[in-house]
């Protein structure tokens, strides 16, 4: 699969090594959109898994309406844990006017090399003709929050 | 030793829409999500009354969106028309 729902590695690894703030006046985080056959830049098809280390521009989906290449900019909702797990959760991202088609997306930050964070798998292309594409984060609890460290 | 189950990451909700912006029912649908989210091991009974639950929030959050969307075309309109755009104020009065 081309791109693969996952942390990625290196971004465990950073954790570690303290790379990676996540709070409200931490580091800034984006979100790419990429695609896999269709609707990306230059017909090119984005490879992202946990190998993934640092932002691409292979297989990103081209710009349109408020989109533009590099993704858009993550609002941050600060850490907290609940039980023995800990987690953070972003405010949802919409683009508007937008014409895209996207298979995944790739969370990185952009305050540190672009370093990658998490790559999230859509299941199947997701398409706004000349409209809004709105990517909704899951509830922020120690199941569902989009990052969690249990 | 310790070990740590770490690397965790959830689902999201690809939410989109032709030509315009979302509707009020995915609007409602993206905020009955995020207020309520219901377990599929829930216990059938449990399941079934959060999703009446969940249900009505929906239904409830649809009715504000669509109000509030009609009240803010409605003072856009009067803003329009107070500098002369009648025809204007009429189009979108008509949406």
């Amino acid at each position: 699969m081309a791109i693969a729902q996952a942390m990625c590695t290196a971004f465990k690894q950073e954790l570690m090594l303290g790379t990676h703030n996540f709070a409200t006046n931490g580091n800034a985080f984006k979100l790419a959109l990429y695609a896999e056959s269709s609707g990306g830049k230059s017909s090119t098809t984005a490879t992202l898994g946990a190998a993934t280390t640092a932002f691409t521009t292979t297989g990103e989906v081209a710009s349109s309406g408020t989109y533009a290449t590099g993704g858009g900019a993550l609002t941050k909702v600060a850490p907290t844990t609940s039980g023995t797990t800990a987690f953070t959760d972003f405010a949802d991202l919409s683009f508007t006017t937008a014409t895209i088609t996207a298979m995944g997306a790739l969370i990185y930050n952009d305050t540190n090399s672009n370093k990658a964070v998490a790559v999230l798998d859509f299941s199947s292309n997701k398409t706004s003709t000349s409209g809004t594409f709105t990517i909704q984060f899951p509830t922020a609890d120690a199941s569902n929050a989009i990052i969690r460290i249990a | 030793m310790f070990e740590v189950n770490i690397g965790s990451v959830g689902s999201v909700n690809v939410v989109s829409s032709d030509n315009g912006g979302l509707s009020n029912d995915q609007i409602a649908d993206m905020a009955a999500n995020k207020i309520m989210y219901i377990s599929d091991e829930a216990p059938e009974p449990i399941r079934l009354q959060a999703e009446a639950f969940k249900d009505r929030v929906r239904n409830l959050v649809q009715y504000y969106v669509e109000l509030a969307r009609r009240e803010e075309r409605a003072t856009i309109c009067a803003k329009i028309r107070e500098a002369g755009q009648h025809q204007l104020a009429d189009a979108i009065g008509r949406l």
